[in-house]
């Protein structure tokens, strides 16, 4: 089995262009809220833009990350309002306008919304990341927000004020690493989120896989093949996310670790799910399809190149065979 | 043309080929029957069209298991090779009488066996199964592929 | 065997600190003897009497050959009925040794049971001689109920039968309790065990719940009536009376009592006392014109055996972790694997299981998997319901059984395109806590996969002739167990695949014994990592038996 040309089919079955309605209705949605919240803060707010993977250019088809991070002048809530005020607003707001077309709930740092499926059984999902200016009037120079924790997320408390980030600076810095480092970060990228999609639930954040993606590239000389370049990550990401020193400075703030983002046994877990995952590639390459699997939905072009396969020379049959 | 949409594989095969296999097989009712399928593969190796069959010179047969052997048949496969367009093997087929087209745990082995011959004459042979009662027939083509047994539809 | 004799008495009068105070001799087949052993802390030598038997120093019947006896010490923890210490000690083939290390616990005895008069932490059940009552002996379980008695309540108890059967060489009845009524016969409180134990025919027996511990010197149980003299109130002894007059025509037949005591303060006690009617231990006697009920004080009390069932005491010696234990649990196939591991559930503590399957158990089943004999042709789940009632009283189905079966078939199979049925499905699946499928059904499982499903669920099955065990716990099962089973990643061979004789659908090969191998360590591995909160992982069990047998466990 030829690891790396699996890997890249794996990588073609994922496009986000293969999806393209569904991206289409993504974003359809996307500009529908924006359009709503404006409409609704007015000049309080600055305009909401799209964070998720799509704008980070790291994109897979079988979930798309749609963060709408929503940018609020530090006084819109009042001049002594707090975060969790800001926070609950926009999650009564959004509740008050969707209740009845999707399930709007609270997580970590954002108001989760789940459309109910369309009437081709599609699914949009929509998180408002709601962020507040440092100073009044500040964001337009440093671009810097603060965001509510609502609840418990890896090492910040629930409740917890704020983490301060640079939103645009997060997806500048992957952004250009993935489209400048396609073949082999991006790509790296994409496949980690396809691992990380087929484990369900994981409590690794995506952002948290983008980073740990370039920290690797950025400590080791990564040459060769798509499978020999996704070893040395995954390698890197067993060997040193239980480390005690080891951290992941957010672009956006390098005080935030999103090392923070993980508890202790889930790293311990990260890096065990790491390790099986080399021995079994190791024994056998066919379980690479376990890990990493094609998206089944669009197999079928690649089943255009299937053939019944020849051999030079007369084909002989088993001098003697059984049937039943 | 029976196609396996999944993998994008088809084939096709004479009426009166397949009607003269059903006819062999039933010469030897209750007890099974069997033989070579031979054919070949369009320019882009997605087509296979069967050609003809070659029945066996040593074979055991019973009501549950049919037993074929290569022995005669040799010159037969290497004159169907040089002809112009070469045909070949491509796979086997054989009867259940008043039985399914399913294949049993022993036709699933035998594709098994053929696939791992050493020199591996073939990467995806054929399994034509005939299940036949007195009023009913049904035929079934099997292809080897990616380690599955496919259907063709 | 004289010079048997010598050589004890040699050999122990060499240890320190022992006396010899009465050389040993050969009597009556026994060696006995008599000797004093000081240990620091004793202001004097403690004497036993010594019997050693012709088997020492090998154990007979599973107890010491040696016994060291003092009468004076009855009130101490850790004395036999007969006055012997209890010790345990090592095992040693030869004499010299095995005298060394018996003497060493009698003093290990004295130390902590007499000078330090320590007290177990687990607390030790009064001694309660084993008597036959009428020629035969009398067993009844308990389990714990959700009532509070109170001191000297009293009334009727209902009581099941469940074995006629043998304790060694008497016949011996078990019963069970099954609820407890006050006295005007008012149903208080029933007892938690199974349906098909609950369902059997009841007889009436007799409770009083004393509080106390009935004993003298919380060792030995009360030997005689009159010792419950200042204990049993009047009205009890009245209620006694009533009764027996109640059951007049049953004269001869048996009646048990039931005497509650607190062992701690939340626990109690049961202990079963055999009444005959027509002779109870009660005698009418004239009290200021009044008949009086009385106690016959020298009558000898019937003690039955009882035994605490309680969950806590039955799955005492060991279970698996609360989080499998406490859940609710639907098995999807109980064939060979499935039926394997509901029994190891249902033996480790489980009691909340559902099964869907709607296989016909047939003879050639029975060889490797958890079915009997004789219940012959039979639904599997109704036939596997049937064998769970026998090992566990507390093992309750929600459902099961065929019906329901072909209900979750119909349903679960049919279009899963219509979405409200499909969030009906999730929403019944999700329900239970774990799911186990053991079908090998690639449909079924296919299906399952595109499901929303909260609970745990796990797929198991076996390779051929049990080569692997293949567990898919995570989201991608269906893509994780046909990579496994599609030939290239396991190597295996499907070459004889057991064809039953007219039979289309072949069956794996492989005896109780492989497939029970594989079934265990897995579920051990499961236990393992629930016990521990941790995420399962799917995981293959791999075999090798080219040099003696091994097993792998590949976690993915």
């Amino acid at each position: 089995m030829n690891k790396s040309k699996h890997l890249e089919e794996v990588i073609k079955t994922h496009q986000i262009t293969k999806e393209k309605a569904l991206l289409d209705k993504h974003i359809q949605k996307k500009n529908e809220v924006k359009d709503a919240l404006e409409e609704k803060y007015g000049t309080d707010i600055y305009p909401p833009f799209n964070s998720g993977s799509y704008a980070k250019n790291t994109a897979i088809n079988t979930k798309f990350d749609f963060d709408l991070v929503s940018p609020f002048k530090r006084n819109a809530f009042s001049s002594s309002g707090t975060l969790e005020q800001m926070y609950n607003d926009v999650y009564d707001f959004l509740y008050d306008k969707y209740k009845n077309e999707a399930e709007v709930k609270k997580q970590k740092v954002s108001i989760g919304m789940e459309f109910y499926a369309d009437s081709d059984g599609d699914v949009i999902k929509i998180d408002v990341v709601p962020g507040r200016e440092l100073n009044q009037d500040q964001y337009s120079d440093d671009e810097n927000l603060n965001l509510y924790v609502y609840y418990k997320y890896g090492n910040f408390d629930a409740g917890s004020e704020r983490i301060k980030t640079n939103v645009k600076t997060q997806i500048n810095n992957i952004k250009d690493r993935a489209t400048n480092e396609k073949d082999s970060i991006r790509k790296i990228i994409r496949l980690l989120k396809v691992w990380k999609n087929n484990k369900g639930n994981y409590p690794t954040k995506s952002f948290f896989l983008e980073l740990i993606t370039i920290k690797a590239f950025d400590n080791n000389e990564i040459t060769g093949n798509l499978w020999e370049k996704l070893k040395v990550v995954l390698e890197f990401i067993r060997d040193n996310v239980t480390k005690e020193n080891f951290t992941l400075k957010d672009p956006g703030n390098s005080s935030n670790d999103l090392a923070d983002t993980l508890t202790t046994y889930e790293k311990q877990q990260l890096s065990s799910d790491m390790e099986n995952m080399l021995n079994r590639i190791g024994e056998n390459d066919e379980n690479l399809k376990t890990y990493f699997p094609e998206n089944q939905k669009f197999k079928e072009e690649v089943s255009n190149k299937n053939e019944y396969g020849t051999n030079s020379g007369i084909p002989i049959p088993p001098p003697k065979l059984n049937f039943g | 043309m029976l196609k396996v949409e999944e993998i994008g594989l088809s084939l096709e095969i004479e009426d009166m080929l397949l009607n003269s296999l059903l006819v062999e097989g039933k010469k030897h009712y209750p007890n099974e029957f069997g033989g070579f399928l031979i054919g070949n593969y369009s320019n882009n190796n997605k087509h296979l069209k069967l050609t003809d069959s070659i029945l066996p010179t040593k074979y055991k047969s019973s009501r549950r298991n049919f037993e074929r052997t290569t022995e005669g048949i040799e010159e037969q496969l290497k004159k169907m090779y040089y002809e112009k367009p070469s045909k070949f093997y491509v796979g086997e087929w054989h009867t259940h009488p008043n039985n399914s087209t399913i294949p049993s745990s022993t036709d699933i082995s035998a594709i098994y066996t053929i696939v791992n011959m050493r020199d591996s004459c073939i990467k995806n042979p054929i399994l034509l199964i005939i299940g036949y009662t007195k009023s009913q027939v049904d035929f079934g083509f099997y292809v080897y592929f990616n380690n599955k047994l496919y259907r063709y539809e | 065997m004289k010079g048997r004799t010598t050589e004890i008495n040699t050999i122990i009068g060499n240890i320190p600190d022992v006396t010899i105070i009465e050389p040993f001799e050969l009597k009556d087949g026994l060696t006995k003897g008599c000797i004093s052993v000081f240990v620091e802390g004793l202001t004097e030598a403690i004497q036993f009497f010594v019997e050693i038997s012709e088997q020492y120093p090998f154990k007979w019947h599973d107890s010491e050959t040696i016994k060291f006896f003092n009468s004076e010490l009855l009130d101490y923890k850790h004395i036999m009925e007969d006055g012997s210490a209890c010790i345990h000690t090592a095992h040693s083939p030869v004499l010299s040794k095995k005298l060394n290390y018996d003497i060493e616990s009698v003093k290990a005895w004295i130390k902590k049971y007499y000078i330090n008069r320590e007290l177990d932490t687990h607390y030790e059940h009064l001694i309660v001689p084993r008597r036959k009552f009428k020629d035969a002996c009398f067993a009844y379980f308990f389990n714990e109920v959700d009532y509070q008695f109170s001191k000297n309540q009293y009334g009727y108890l209902d009581y099941s039968t469940i074995n006629m059967g043998h304790f060694h060489k008497d016949r011996c009845t078990s019963s069970i309790i099954q609820s407890f009524r006050n006295k005007d016969n008012k149903e208080l409180v029933e007892a938690k065990w199974n349906f098909q134990i609950k369902s059997l025919e009841k007889h009436i027996g007799v409770y009083i719940f004393i509080e106390n511990t009935p004993s003298k010197n919380n060792r030995w149980i009360f030997e005689k009536w009159g010792d419950f003299a200042d204990i049993l109130p009047p009205d009890f002894l009245k209620f006694l009376h009533f009764v027996e007059g109640q059951f007049r025509k049953n004269e001869g037949a048996h009646l048990p009592l039931m005497i509650g005591y607190k062992i701690t303060e939340s626990e109690i006690h049961w202990q079963a006392v055999m009444l005959e009617i027509g002779n109870f231990p009660i005698y009418g006697e004239k009290v200021n014109q009044q008949w009086v009920s009385q106690l016959d004080k020298e009558r000898i009390i019937d003690w039955a055996m009882t035994r605490d069932c309680s969950y806590k005491y039955f799955f005492g010696r060991g279970k698996l972790c609360d989080r499998i234990t406490e859940s609710k649990i639907l098995m999807i196939g109980v064939g060979a694997i499935g039926s394997i591991v509901a029994k190891t559930f249902v033996r480790t503590g489980c009691t909340k299981l559902d099964f869907i399957d709607f296989d016909v158990k047939e003879p050639e089943n029975i060889c490797r998997s958890e079915y009997s004999f004789t219940t012959g042709l039979n639904n599997k789940t109704d036939d596997l319901i049937f064998e769970l009632f026998r090992i566990s009283p507390f093992f309750e189905p929600i459902k099961g059984g065929y019906e329901f079966s072909e209900t979750f078939n119909y349903f679960i199979k049919s279009n899963l395109s219509d979405n409200q049925l499909k969030s009906e499905i999730e929403k019944y699946l999700n329900s239970y806590d774990i799911i186990i499928d053991c079908t090998a059904d690639n449909d079924l499982l296919y299906i399952l996969s595109r499901l929303n499903i909260t609970s745990s669920l796990i797929n198991l099955s076996i390779s051929n002739h049990a080569k692997h065990l293949i567990c898919a716990t995570e989201q991608n099962r269906y893509e994780f167990i046909t990579t496994q089973f599609n030939g290239s990643v396991l190597e295996f061979d499907t070459e004889d695949l057991h064809n039953p004789t007219g039979c289309w659908s072949p069956t794996f090969k492989a005896s109780y014994n492989d497939i029970n191998t594989l079934v265990q360590f897995s579920i051990k591995h499961i236990n393992l990592k629930m016990g521990e909160k941790k995420q399962l992982r799917n995981f293959v069990i791999e075999t090798e038996d080219q040099n003696g047998f091994n097993i792998k466990l590949k976690e993915f």
